[in-house]
């Protein structure tokens, strides 16, 4: 089996944002759903603070809350796959929010409207890309869910091209914000192989998930920093 | 550049498609096989998808980008893999959006000309298109005026614009037209760094040889959030931090993003670094934990000092003379003297000390609890680092790197801005340099790592102190004595009133390219009532507060839209070459700034001189600009990169770079220890005579020329050999009584260099309300006292005047300090609207640039702060 | 306290209602869903109105002034709304394995 995880290095994270910049491009931002967000906070009382820098995205929980909510309420929108891929159709979507209302790290996002980047001026270089030449999980719609796939559209690509062992390694198949870290503070790979780099970090690192009292099995681990949250 | 078509959306959609039951691998993939196969498969549409090598030139570190370019559209913007070993790793929010900054509505797209001769903040510039044959001629008829009657009435003036089609281009244009005035933007960032460096090694250009150092005392350098080699740095720190056990300690008064994953914070009350530092040396030095070998060997602290503060001379009145231990008399260090370094000596019966018996005797009241005092730091923490630093030098230990015994002092001081970025600048990175001194890591392994040492030897001279100032930025005249990286704010201030600086002509014209400079200049009001003064033409890539004070508007491509010989980053261990490539142009843009002033050239009449003086600004050799004949950009780019590289022009479209990597023996042995070491060389001026020399001869041109301008007592001050506790004074600490808090600025790494990302729509909103604007940061203990809560609207009132920005209560700042940061309160009308918010700090800071090198003061301002 | 007390009692209350609805959406995909794009209006949806109406739950057992939670993806959104976020440590006193309906699986 492939089940695919995400590491965050807190200890090296220095807040750049430069991954929440590379998800907004690669996954066709809207202003409304944003899908990858950067936690900050300080930890301690002066002099003695330091900060904390968590960036947020879906957790692709192997008991998803979003999921087990929106079969509840019949719409069966959200699918998680066998490598762990949590992902919303938006033609099933009813938007109804109660994803967002259960899930316990806020992820799902209401897309209220599918805003131009910068609005009044018409559309902006990807904006132009017209939807049939998009990704389904690109094809953005108002009053719908939406929610980071883990760059699902290079997962797709991996798989046509018969490269899923590549996951993780090339920028082709590798989720955008895991490739520009300056500092190397993500990582994402297979963690049922345990000689993957990312089982191995997780290991050294003592990753956690975080809000395990939820008891939704996350797929991304953070390597927390002194002091931090979990 | 990888250039195919693909069947990108092939298949698309399959896996997403069939996973939503919970299918395996196989299940997809065998899907997507079907899908390709299955009749209207060809329906599916077929897109181009290009990946190009190339670089970002957002700001000053240059990362290697590897762009994907889908349908003409650049998609994406992720690092060169190749580039990781040579500089940058990842890239920042920047320049993985940085497409956003081309495909910008809001751009200058069409040569705009002004109608409305007023020019002003409320001043409408009534603009109309004009043609680019209209632009041109408009610009070149008032150019031939000027270069027939005096060309150093025109001043150019770049700031980012340095970094595009660089600075030699400028240069040879400049020159080519005959005006010394060619300013670039240095003392609105570090300039003070490097002229400390070049008083002091002749030279600029420091690295810390992080991959090596075990303890890193970081004075206020911001490399997690945005400055020069900031992409090195920052991977550099965080992997030496984890694998080598190194530990860093962050010195200043705000937790900046590296303070706050930092192994300690210090935070150190604002311009009082000096102070802290100098008690440091005090414990060393009271303590002997200092390198006396390298002190004596390598610097100026055993050569004799008389009573004036004068380096005695031997008869032929140049070289310095010692004390030898070995026949106790004074003696030039040649072959055979053993020099003293401490100690009194009397020399033809006057009484002598050592340089660093100066050094010594001079901070002896500077304690570490008298820095407490004045720098907010207790006593036993100043004791403590001094301790560590020293301890962590491993003073006297050598190590084998590729089979060479290297001096190895893995303990470092590095600052960026920190110690610099202040009316005392100079002074305080001469401190920073002189604690590395004592430890003796200058060139060894894990510590301070010059970029070529004494190449430069005339900044060991006394300069120049031109008089009257030929330039109008007053750059290495009796004014600004070693301001030897030009003096952004000055030519504003010239050109209101030439006479009073002693220039003998009014400059007419400036021309800006790439550069808002009164945005980044403190009290930058004065700046804006220069630009009204001047026929000015800006060359950039959206409406600035400069374009709203311009005659003439000419619209620049992006760094995705053009050719650049590129500039690079070096690290301690690499070095490479590299150029952008044009990969869009979603305006059809039709020139960039490399074709303007080749067509500008042309229409002077200057063409074959400009391509003359491209070679030499170039340094060109076997392959140069050939007279007689116009050059594209891409043709202009080839020409340097296959002189410089030797290589084809392919690799570079290929590659977008090639990459060398230094020996230890270059790195270590290729600098301090060749050019310093032993008897007969240079010396690291540890003392700084030269400044001594330059004050008398300042003195001297102000006496004799009655100039006012020249407040004699504060050059006195600012031209010490040595720095010393007046130097942690600035005007304002002196000065602005009643106004208790201290102001402290930085960069931001979502708008460092602010002019071309400031309309950016991924950073201005995907990055959350926190990066669209700024913050005035306010410790909770004082925003308790204050009765200002988080998201208050608060005014900072200075000398200057008064702006209202939003609180954000924090821990994370000294209670006597607010910090706010650069790059946010633009105000132009040709900004999107989401380019305007925030707190343009700069407006309200006090002006007192670093009477050394021209660098601007920006964190010596006293305020008062109060709910709005 | 109150507010723990409160939830505890409500989740007994809860495990028949909306579980049952649950119940019959998964028995019945293809039938009309049981929420709507409306159903976190507050006051007004189905959502609301279950806690609200049905379990009685004041505003505030849900509803604080602010997110203590900083680990919530949208944390600006929802602390800039209405009463006051909603951290879901409060749901979780309902929600989880074996209570029903469970959104939070077996607690780790």
């Amino acid at each position: 089996m492939t089940k695919l995880v995400r590491l965050i290095d807190q200890n090296r994270c220095m807040g750049c944002q430069a991954c929440v910049s590379a998800c907004a491009v690669e996954n066709y931002f809207t202003p409304d759903a944003p899908w990858n967000v950067m936690v900050e906070y300080e930890v301690g009382t002066y002099p003695a603070v330091k900060r904390v820098y968590n960036t947020m995205n879906c957790m692709h929980c192997e008991q998803p809350s979003c999921k087990a909510a929106c079969d509840a309420v019949g719409a069966k929108a959200i699918s998680k796959n066998q490598f762990g891929v949590v992902l919303v159709d938006y033609d099933k979507c009813i938007g109804c929010g109660y994803c967002a209302a259960v899930c316990p790290y806020g992820v799902p996002q209401l897309n209220k409207s599918v805003a131009e980047l910068y609005p009044g001026q018409g559309k902006s270089g990807a904006e132009t890309i017209p939807y049939k030449d998009r990704h389904p999980t690109h094809r953005k719609k108002a009053k719908v869910v939406e929610k980071c796939t883990f760059c699902a559209h290079k997962l797709d690509r991996a798989v046509t091209d018969g490269k899923v062992d590549r996951i993780g390694k090339d920028q082709a198949y590798t989720p955008s914000c895991d490739l520009v870290c300056p500092v190397q503070a993500r990582m994402f790979g297979d963690i049922d192989d345990p000689n993957s780099d990312v089982s191995m970090r997780i290991k050294a690192t003592g990753a956690v998930q975080l809000k395990k009292q939820f008891g939704t099995g996350p797929q991304v681990y953070y390597a927390l920093a002194e002091g931090a949250k979990s | 550049m990888e250039l195919h078509r693909r069947s990108f959306l092939k298949g698309m959609g399959a896996l997403s498609g069939v996973a939503a039951s919970g299918v395996s691998f196989e299940t997809v993939a065998q899907a997507a096989k079907a899908a390709q196969s299955a009749k209207g498969a060809a329906a599916v549409p077929v897109m181009d998808v290009r990946h190009v090598k190339s670089g970002c030139a957002i700001c000053p570190n240059f990362c290697g980008i590897d762009a994907t370019v889908v349908n003409g559209i650049v998609r994406t913007i992720y690092p060169d893999t190749a580039r990781a070993e040579f500089y940058n790793h990842g890239i920042c929010p920047k320049g993985a959006s940085g497409m956003y900054n081309t495909y910008d509505p809001y751009r200058l797209k069409k040569p705009l000309k002004r109608t409305n001769p007023k020019k002003g903040r409320d001043e409408d510039p009534k603009w109309v298109e004009i043609s680019w044959d209209e632009a041109f001629n408009e610009i070149v008829v008032r150019l031939g005026r000027i270069r027939a009657e005096n060309p150093s009435k025109l001043v150019w003036q770049h700031g980012q614009g340095k970094y595009l089609i660089q600075e030699q281009f400028c240069e040879a244009f400049t020159k080519a037209f005959g005006t010394p005035n060619m300013v670039h933007r240095t003392t609105a960032c570090e300039a003070a760094r490097h002229v400390a460096d070049e008083l002091t090694w002749a030279s600029a250009g420091i690295l810390p040889d992080l991959k090596y150092t075990k303890f890193f005392l970081n004075c206020g350098a911001n490399y997690f959030e945005g400055e020069q080699a900031s992409r090195w740095l920052d991977w550099q720190a965080t992997m030496s931090r984890e694998q080598n056990a190194m530990k860093t300690v962050v010195v200043e008064p705000r937790l900046s993003a590296c303070a706050g994953k930092a192994d300690e914070w210090v935070p150190v009350r604002p311009g009082k670094d000096v102070v802290m530092l100098l008690a440091m040396a005090k414990v060393m030095i009271d303590a002997n934990t200092i390198d006396e070998p390298f002190l004596v060997e390598f610097t100026n602290a055993p050569q004799l000092v008389d009573a004036a503060g004068i380096i005695l001379k031997d008869k032929d009145g140049k070289t310095p003379l010692v004390w030898d231990t070995v026949t106790n008399s004074a003696k030039p260090y040649v072959t055979g003297v053993k020099p003293a370094l401490k100690g009194n000596y009397t020399v033809d019966g006057k009484p002598m000390r050592t340089a660093f018996q100066v050094l010594a005797d001079s901070v002896k009241e500077i304690t570490p609890q008298y820095a407490e005092e004045v720098a907010g730091i207790p006593a036993a923490t100043v004791t403590r680092l001094a301790q560590t630093f020293a301890k962590e030098a491993r003073i006297g230990e050598t190590i084998d790197i590729d089979g060479l015994k290297l001096r190895y002092r893995p303990s470092v001081l590095y600052t960026f801005r920190g110690l610099t970025a202040k009316e005392f600048g100079v002074q305080g990175w001469r401190t920073g340099l002189i604690l590395n001194m004592l430890v003796g890591n200058i060139d060894a392994v894990g510590g301070l790592i010059l970029g070529g040492a004494y190449a430069r030897p005339q900044y060991f001279d006394v300069s120049v102190c031109e008089y009257p100032p030929k330039r109008a930025d007053l750059a290495q005249s009796v004014f600004y004595p070693y301001s030897n990286h030009h003096i952004a704010q000055t030519p504003c201030l010239t050109v209101q009133d030439p006479k009073a600086w002693g220039l003998s002509y009014t400059p007419e014209m400036q021309i800006f390219y790439g550069s808002n400079r009164p945005m980044s200049i403190p009290n930058s009001g004065q700046q804006f009532d220069g630009l009204a003064k001047t026929f000015n033409v800006v060359i950039d890539v959206i409406m600035t507060e400069s374009c709203w004070f311009a005659d003439i508007l000419l619209p620049d491509k992006t760094y995705l839209e053009s050719w650049h010989y590129a500039p690079t980053r070096s690290t301690p261990d690499t070095g490479h070459n590299a150029i952008r490539q044009p990969m869009t142009n979603p305006y059809n843009l039709e020139w960039d700034a490399f074709g303007i002033l080749w067509e500008i050239s042309k229409r002077l009449d200057m063409r074959d001189r400009f391509a003359e003086e491209c070679n030499k600004s170039w340094g060109l050799k076997e392959v140069t600009f050939k007279p007689g004949r116009d050059y594209t950009q891409r043709e202009g780019v080839e020409i340097i990169w296959t002189d410089k590289t030797k290589k084809d022009f392919s690799v570079a479209i290929e590659q977008g770079f090639v990459g060398s990597k230094k020996n230890a023996k270059s790195k270590y042995l290729g600098g301090a220890e060749d050019k310093f070491k032993g008897p007969g060389k240079a010396k690291i001026k540890l003392y700084a005579d030269q400044l001594i020399d330059t004050y008398y001869k300042v003195e001297g041109i102000a006496k004799k020329n009655d100039l006012t301008k020249i407040d004699l007592p504060k050059y006195k001050i600012a031209y010490s050999p040595l720095p010393n506790k007046d130097h942690a004074f600035p005007t304002p600490h002196r000065e602005a009584t009643g106004y208790p808090y201290y102001i402290v600025t930085h960069k931001r790494m979502h708008r460092n260099q602010s002019g071309f990302t400031v309309n950016n729509a991924i950073l201005n909103q995907a990055l959350g309300p926190d990066a669209a604007t700024n913050y005035v940061q306010i410790n909770v203990t004082a925003a308790a006292q204050l009765g200002v809560k988080n998201g208050d609207t608060v005014t900072i009132e200075t000398r200057v005047g008064k702006i209202n920005g939003t609180a954000q209560v924090v821990q994370g700042i000294r209670p006597d300090t607010i910090a706010v940061s650069y790059h946010y309160g633009q105000w132009s009308p040709g900004y999107s609207p989401a380019g305007r918010k925030g707190t343009a700090i700069n407006q309200v800071l006090e002006y007192h640039p670093d009477l050394i090198s021209g660098h601007n003061s920006f964190n010596d301002t006293k305020c008062k702060v109060y709910k709005a | 306290m109150k507010r723990l007390i409160a939830a505890v009692v409500l989740g007994l209350a809860m495990a028949a209602l909306p579980a049952a609805a649950a119940d019959e959406a998964t028995k019945k995909p293809a039938a009309k869903p049981a929420a709507s794009a409306k159903s976190l209006d507050p006051g007004t949806g189905a959502f609301h109105r279950v806690h609200t109406q049905k379990l009685k739950m004041s505003c505030d057992t849900c509803h604080a002034s602010e997110l203590k939670d900083v680990l919530f993806l949208r944390g600006a959104e929802v602390s800039a709304s209405g009463p006051g976020p909603v951290d879901r440590a409060v749901c979780l006193g309902c929600h989880q394995a074996p209570a029903k309906p469970n959104w939070y699986g077996a607690t780790k």
